[in-house]
């Protein structure tokens, strides 16, 4: 998967500066369901910016876990929508967002057994064969863990990279969320994972309640995930990187020096290299 | 428990309040997991009532925040999403709040199904207006049998009160009404003119031939229709306006021909 260096989430809220100020960003995420709609305003915004940079989409209702047939009416738009922009790749979430017809509009955790997987792998399998590419799954963060798991999350997704054949989207925000909500070794995640399946990474912030972690997407990103993104780049090299911010969202500028700051890590470790 | 009932019973934990899942999960003792679970069971709820919040925001206002937010927490009981986009929640809401809150709740749902349909027509599919050289280019022959289809933004609102106008007032666009009351019946066009939404009211006679027009009336019915109301004489030129009128306001998406006889 090409590199598309390092890049931000496409919102509302910056759409005339990106148009402006034409950021130095390698690619823009945008968020597949915002844009899933028949013309307007972020429509025309998105072809706009798509003149200027790459833009991958980041969906939030694939539902690849859920026991649900998959929505078919779903995948037509999406890939009309990733056609129409020409998107370098389309990521999703490896979880489930509802039953039985209905969206809990949320990124629900996955048991890691071997069922899951056995329901996921041809699910995936028929996605990617209708798009004609590769998707990429991102992990999740959870509150909750099922007493039916039979193995880590870091086996979960590389058992079922590898028997799916898609990519991973590794958010390390997310591991580390779970690391401290789930009591594991962050960096036996990162370890965990196998390198040629990454192909993006995002970073978050998260806000920290009394004995857990929320993953909020609303504040900078900690320093505890800045060390993991560090461990990160050692393992998996240059692989496009970007910074989620989806509520409290600051000016253009904080994100691009905080993206500055993401950058810097990849350059240090290159020239240690 | 199979994968397919997991799912189920963490469902209904969140939507129903179902006790279940709490069996199949890890640390159910412990003292954070009732607030951990609640990341799910209340994170859903506040996730809804910020999207209603987003696309409801005069309503919300007219409300106030803890009336809305009370309003709000029973729609979502009584309404599951359905579609895969958030923002596609709340079209029944206006309804809801009629049958819960009626005789007052006209002028809510109203104010609701108001804000719904303008951002029906915001995300509304691209096409571009007819240009009225198009038109022009026409054999005067051929009037009489042309027909028009509307550009897809196109959207009618028919009102008993006076919501459009406090939603007028709320957005700084005239002087707010004191209080959201019953009001002699309008009708109001909403379209798009780029990625601008505008809307305006229509006089019985223009709303009476615009209604014809997207049934598939051709000129010269549309003509016959204006002479019920100013006579014969000058229907065809008043009509002849009207439908400037559309064209400059890019109402119009294309016109069709007649058919020729076989």
């Amino acid at each position: 998967m090409k590199t598309l260096g390092f890049g931000l989430g496409l919102r509302p809220d910056h759409y005339d500066d990106i148009l402006s100020e034409r950021p130095s960003v390698g690619f823009f995420e945008a968020l597949t369901e915002n844009y899933l709609v028949p013309g307007g305003k972020a429509l025309h915004y998105l072809e706009r910016i798509r003149a200027n940079y790459p833009i991958v989409l980041h969906g939030v209702s694939l539902s690849i876990g859920s026991t649900e047939p998959l929505n078919h009416e779903y995948l037509k738009v999406l890939k009309g929508l990733s056609r129409r922009i020409q998107a370098p790749w389309i990521s999703d979430h490896l979880c489930w967002t509802g039953t039985e017809g209905v969206n809990l509009h949320d990124l629900m955790p996955m048991p890691y057994t071997e069922e899951a997987l056995r329901h996921l792998v041809p699910r995936i399998g028929e996605i990617q064969e209708f798009l004609g590419e590769r998707i990429l799954l991102e992990n999740v963060s959870s509150y909750v863990g099922y007493r039916s798991s039979e193995m880590s999350e870091w086996e979960f997704l590389s058992e079922l990279s590898a028997r799916a054949d898609c990519l991973l989207l590794l958010d390390v925000n997310n591991i580390y969320v779970n690391s401290v909500n789930h009591r594991f070794d962050a960096e036996t995640f990162i370890r965990g994972v196998p390198r040629k399946r990454v192909a993006q990474i995002h970073l978050a912030g998260h806000e920290r309640q009394d004995a857990f972690i929320v993953d909020t997407h609303d504040s900078p990103i900690a320093k505890a995930v800045w060390t993991l993104y560090r461990s990160a780049c050692k393992r998996f090299g240059p692989v496009s990187t970007m910074i989620e911010r989806d509520a409290n969202i600051p000016p253009l500028k904080e994100l691009l020096e905080e993206l500055a700051l993401a950058q810097t890590f990849t350059t240090a470790i290159e020239a240690a290299a | 428990m199979r994968l397919r009932e997991l799912q189920q019973s963490f469902q209904n934990r969140v939507l129903r309040h179902r006790r279940g899942i709490e069996s199949q999960l890890n640390d159910a003792q412990d003292e954070d997991f009732e607030p951990r679970l609640d990341a799910y069971v209340g994170g859903y709820r506040t996730r809804l009532i910020e999207a209603l919040a987003g696309s409801f925001p005069v309503l919300k206002a007219a409300l106030g925040d803890d009336e809305f937010e009370q309003e709000m927490r029973r729609y979502i009981e009584s309404t599951d999403s359905r579609h895969f986009s958030i923002r596609n929640y709340g079209a029944t809401l206006g309804e809801r709040l009629q049958d819960r809150l009626s005789p007052a709740g006209l002028v809510l749902r109203e104010l609701a199904e108001w804000e719904w349909r303008l951002a029906d027509v915001f995300d509304a599919a691209d096409d571009a207006p007819l240009d009225v050289q198009e038109l022009a280019a026409v054999a005067p022959v051929l009037w009489p049998g042309l027909t028009f289809s509307l550009r897809a933004c196109v959207r009618c609102f028919d009102s008993r009160t006076n919501a459009v106008q406090f939603w007028r007032g709320a957005n700084g666009l005239c002087d707010p009404p004191d209080e959201l009351t019953e009001s002699p019946p309008s009708r109001w066009l909403i379209w798009r003119r780029g990625i601008t939404t505008w809307f305006r009211s229509l006089a019985p006679l223009e709303s009476e031939l615009l209604e014809q027009l997207r049934k598939g009336a051709n000129f010269g019915l549309l003509c016959e229709r204006m002479a019920l109301h100013v006579g014969d004489a000058a229907a065809p030129q008043r009509t002849v306006s009207l439908l400037r009128g559309w064209l400059a306001e890019e109402f119009i998406l294309d016109f069709a021909l007649p058919q020729a006889p076989k």
